[in-house]
């Protein structure tokens, strides 16, 4: 061995073979180390706290047992298997309406009533008012989901789809100039890009729901007797079928839909055509400023707590200021859930709290000064 | 000697594995998943503690990698190669993942003298050893814990580490010499606080 003697703990953590030996990986002998020790006992607090050292920066490392690589390894394999099942057909009858609509623009620069055409086409079955559709957005492609994990589908213009299984999407292969318009069978998180001047839609079922540049998911399997819709960050609004229509129209431009903000969720009965707006099961900040250690109050006014979760969470909490003015909270809210951190408010201040309408409405008794 | 060759033992099937999945072969996709898992999901916990979020990214990496095997080259060390596009996938996907905090940290830039002092204070008031460790750890940032990582437990060189990081040779430097001082100056200190 080396003339260790001299050596510090810097000296230690900078060896190589005393690394290994610490971490225990298979090259050094496990004796050359211990037997050293032991007769150099005068050492034993410049190594000790080097190993400490060592140990600490690979502490947390998880444990993972040659059977665990070879579960992901074959993992891998099937995914990658599965990957190349995932189906991207081009309807089938693309090339047809490719020509057809080649064909089309030749009519609309000879100036022949080709509008007339599409709108008396529109105006027909469903079938063929889907193909005046498709004239109009040139190719649409359509994913269908067949395999056993959520997929991601990035459109033209760089939206993401999560799609889970046994749900699919058509969209065009690019966008029109006023709107983003998408169609939706199944579930998927939609993570779309920006931009205000072309709104984002989803059509499915017999709902739409509108947004400028957000993320959310919607769940709308055929088989079941609700859909939902589900705000991760930003606004959305939703609307039915024929409000959308009468929006469009400009028929009634006064009718709003249904607006959702984060941490809400609409689920819609499509039997009764109810809706119900709650709160999602387990909210999220959604404000990258904050952080968890920004729910420690020490003798804070309550009405500070309140407007700091709002803003965490992007959700409205109603309460009375005038009930409030005098109550503060000192408590240390960090790294709970929001429904825990709003029992230990509850707890700490005597209050009360109800999710009305995806709002929470607090019930704080006045606090004497 | 036996060990450098034995190092580059490694390096010559690591490159002949690597040109073998360029070439689309599944078993060397495995292979390389079976050499590397580990030691990928080790190095990225140290951007997030969910498991499950590095281990799909490592997934998709390979996955990407297949896919792109036409275009992409002949690293010198598959494994460094690895690292650094782990590293790169990772941090997007937690920063696309808003329920993970940010990775841009204020506190990179030293262990000032002001920590030092709250280091004597604690060390005052606990007598292990162990402690006095666990919380001076807790007083380095994301990048210099990752940077004492890729030294000392990956054993790799400066050089290496700074293309990983996507940072110059220098800041590396500067990283570990600021992790590290505490070992260097004031162990002898903490020792003589702490038997008082």
């Amino acid at each position: 061995m080396n003339n260790y003697e001299n050596f510090k703990a810097i000296d230690f953590i900078n060896d190589p073979s005393f690394r290994d030996w610490v971490y225990d990986k298979e090259l050094v002998s496990e004796t050359q180390w211990t037997s050293w020790l032991e007769y150099h006992p005068e050492k034993k607090e410049e190594v000790e706290i080097a190993k400490l050292y060592l140990l600490r920066i690979a502490d947390d490392l998880p444990q993972v047992s040659d059977d665990y690589v070879r579960v992901k390894a074959d993992d891998l394999l099937r995914k990658y298997h599965t990957r190349e099942s995932l189906q991207e057909k081009i309807r089938p009858a693309n090339h047809f309406f490719r020509r057809f609509a080649m064909a089309a623009s030749v009519l609309l620069v000879l100036g022949i009533g080709l509008t007339y055409y599409i709108k008396h086409k529109s105006a027909g079955n469903k079938e063929k008012s889907f193909i005046a559709t498709e004239l109009t957005e040139k190719d649409q492609i359509e994913k269908l989901n067949n395999t056993a994990s959520p997929q991601v589908v990035t459109l033209a213009d760089g939206s993401k789809v999560t799609l889970e299984p046994n749900s699919s999407i058509i969209y065009p292969m690019t966008f029109d100039d006023e709107i983003r318009n998408v169609q939706l069978k199944g579930q998927a998180f939609f993570e779309v890009v920006r931009n205000p001047d072309k709104p984002f839609v989803v059509h499915f079922n017999n709902l739409i729901v509108k947004v400028l540049g957000t993320s959310f998911t919607i769940r709308s399997f055929d088989e079941e007797k609700k859909m939902s819709v589900i705000v991760k960050t930003g606004k959305v609004s939703v609307f039915t079928k024929d409000d959308w229509q009468k929006v469009r129209q400009d028929i009634n431009p006064s009718v709003r839909g249904i607006i959702l903000t984060a941490n809400q969720e609409i689920s819609y009965e499509k039997e009764a055509a109810q809706y119900e707006k709650k709160l999602v099961n387990d909210p999220i900040i959604i404000d990258h400023v904050t952080k968890e250690n920004d729910f420690i109050f020490e003798e804070s006014p309550l009405t500070e707590v309140f407007n700091k979760l709002e803003k965490a969470y992007g959700i409205k909490i109603v309460v009375d200021e005038n009930q409030v003015k005098n109550c503060t909270l000192t408590a240390s809210l960090a790294d709970e859930p929001l429904i825990e951190k709003l029992n230990l408010i509850c707890k700490a201040t005597n209050a009360r709290y109800e999710i009305i309408d995806g709002q929470i409405v607090m019930n704080v008794r006045s606090c004497k000064k | 000697m036996k060990i450098s060759l034995d190092n580059l033992d490694q390096q010559v099937t690591d490159s002949e594995i690597w040109c073998q999945f360029k070439s689309g072969d599944e078993k060397a996709l495995s292979e390389l998943m079976s050499r590397y898992f580990r030691s990928l999901l080790h190095y990225g916990t140290k951007f997030t503690r969910k498991h499950s979020l590095i281990e799909d990214v490592i997934q998709d990496l390979f996955l990407e990698l297949l896919e792109r095997r036409n275009f992409i080259g002949n690293p010198p060390s598959v494994k460094n190669y690895l690292f650094k596009a782990l590293r790169n996938n990772l941090i997007r996907a937690i920063n696309d993942d808003s329920l993970s905090f940010s990775l841009i940290e204020k506190d990179d830039l030293l262990v000032e003298i002001d920590n030092i002092e709250e280091i004597l204070v604690k060390a005052d008031e606990s007598e292990e050893l162990h402690s006095k460790i666990n919380h001076f750890f807790t007083l380095l940032s994301k990048r210099q814990k990752e940077a004492l990582f890729l030294k000392y437990y990956e054993n790799l060189s400066n050089d290496e580490i700074a293309q990983i990081m996507g940072i110059n040779k220098q800041s590396v430097s500067n990283l570990l010499q600021q992790s590290i001082t505490i070992l260097r100056n004031n162990w002898v200190l903490l020792l003589i606080i702490s038997l008082l």
